[in-house]
């Protein structure tokens, strides 16, 4: 009884940290697009949230890297993976609070990492496995995006050189509804996986899938799918204006070069099976098209304050999720530590939201952000 | 080195990033070529300059079809060119090589009209089964 309360309750879990990397993620998609005007904002997020839903169904590659090639799936328990997903949730929270564009996927890979070497020690983590699948491809991928969308503004402003710039820029534009679908169709190919691979392990740790008959439910598939959707179209906005924005004024031309980057590189890595940061490569692909055009227009600045947010990523959530789990063990290893801590979660979020609701409703209207 | 090579997938990897710097970076220039076919079309026919504006034109419809397709089966870009010669349209095809090659819009527009020459004394360029 208190396992099938417990595998609802990492599930529910699962989800909402689904709904959340939608809702935080949601500026790595539609924030070119909305900053050159190609879209409006309420046209861009629908369309991303539509296409993230799609793109969950393309493949599971993803999924099978994280339930099978980052910890042993026989050492995993449910409370492992709650207090993963709770440390994972609450990093994703802690840097959209400060309006830091951070990764979901390190964190819930963190919160999964952290967890478990509390509950297990370092040998149930396959160190191989999180350096060969995360932390490498994580390092190349935003320097990928950013040399794919340098040589690619480069090429793009050669070849339209001689064209004026309203008729050439109202171009771009109209490439932007696609080249944004496309990285909208990328996010939700990679990062519902990570959910997908989640709940799956959850199940394996349950016992109702078979640890060496890797297989990802259907309902699991559209749950996740669903969520991610949901969370994007709720969105984001306080992100949204730190990447589109902040790191460098663009062009429709960079917009469009940064999201066909983004796309190609999140595309790439989901058929091979790397679990990759969009916020990661989407930012590399931004100041990839920025310093294309001029090495200067980039605020290193505030690029160089995203990188230590990365970097702290993984161990930040990774220590979060090793006291969480610290904390619900006080309570034994049923039910009752993951609902405390998840009663507490939420109050804490409710109390957060509301004090954020609060301060923006106090500044003048043009402060907000 | 060893050590690393085991711990990574090196063959995955390097297809990410082959696979990435194609894709990426060929959308961005058959993109480009689209906006400047549309772009010149759209201004050769205001200054009513007919066949410069159907040319253009058939640049961009290639363009943005990426000249993607199967010859054999009529796919994509093949139905695209197939169905205009049935119209009795002029086709140009511009090779990925040429679009290269070109370094400022002039350059484009000789190779135009030299294209353009060849198709009035062939007939044709583009032939279906012809690559």
């Amino acid at each position: 009884m208190d396992g099938d309360l417990l595998i609802i309750l990492v599930v529910a879990t699962a989800l909402a940290f689904d709904f959340t990397n939608g809702f935080h993620d949601t500026a790595n998609v539609v924030a070119t697009s909305i900053s050159t005007r190609a879209l409006s904002p309420r046209v861009a997020v629908t369309l991303a949230a539509i296409l993230n839903f799609a793109g969950a169904f393309i493949s599971l590659k993803v999924a099978s890297t994280i339930a099978t090639g980052i910890v042993d799936a026989g050492a995993v328990t449910l409370p492992i993976i709650f207090a993963g997903l709770i440390g994972a949730s609450t990093w994703n929270l802690a840097t959209w609070y400060f309006g830091l564009p951070s990764s979901s996927s390190h964190a819930l890979i963190g919160g999964v990492v952290g967890a478990m070497i509390a509950a297990h020690g370092t040998a149930a983590v396959q160190f191989g496995g999180l350096l060969g699948k995360v932390v490498i491809p994580a390092f190349v991928s935003p320097l990928l995006a950013f040399v794919v969308a340098g040589i690619g503004i480069v090429l793009t402003y050669r070849l339209v050189a001689r064209l004026r710039p309203g008729p050439a820029g109202r171009g771009f534009r109209y490439g932007q509804i696609f080249s944004g679908g496309m990285l909208a169709l990328a996010h939700g190919t990679n990062d519902a996986q990570k959910t997908m691979g989640v709940i799956t392990l959850a199940l394996i740790a349950h016992g109702d899938i078979a640890r060496k008959a890797f297989a990802v439910p259907d309902w699991v598939v559209i749950s996740a799918a669903s969520a991610i959707a949901l969370g994007t179209y709720v969105g984001g906005w306080r992100i949204i204006r730190t990447l589109g924005t902040r790191i460098i004024k663009m062009d429709p031309a960079q917009g469009f070069t940064a999201q066909s980057a983004g796309a190609a590189v999140v595309l790439a890595a989901s058929h091979v099976g790397f679990p990759l940061s969009t916020t990661h490569v989407m930012a590399g692909g931004v100041m990839g098209a920025g310093a294309g055009k001029r090495v200067s227009a980039v605020r290193w600045g505030v690029a160089g304050n995203m990188a230590i947010a990365w970097l702290l990523t993984l161990p930040g959530a990774a220590a979060v999720g090793a006291v969480t789990y610290g904390a619900t063990s006080l309570f034994g290893s049923g039910f009752l530590g993951p609902a405390i801590i998840a009663t507490i979660a939420i109050v804490a979020l409710v109390v957060a939201m509301t004090k954020r609701a609060r301060e923006l409703a106090a500044r003048p209207a043009g402060a907000r952000s | 080195m060893i050590l690393a090579t085991a711990i990574v997938d090196t063959h995955a990897l390097l297809q990410l990033v082959y696979v990435s710097l194609i894709a990426g970076i060929g959308i961005c220039v058959v993109y480009a070529v689209a906006v400047i076919g549309v772009t010149r079309s759209s201004e050769r026919r205001r200054a009513e300059r007919r066949v410069a504006s159907a040319l253009y034109a058939a640049l961009a419809t290639i363009a943005a079809a990426g000249v993607t397709g199967d010859p054999g089966d009529l796919t994509r870009a093949h139905s695209v060119l197939t169905r205009a010669l049935s119209q009795g349209r002029e086709i140009i095809v511009v090779t990925r090589a040429e679009i290269e090659q070109l370094t400022e819009i002039s350059q484009l527009i000789l190779l135009l009209k030299r294209k353009r020459a060849q198709l009035a004394v062939s007939g044709t360029i583009y032939q279906i089964g012809r690559k």
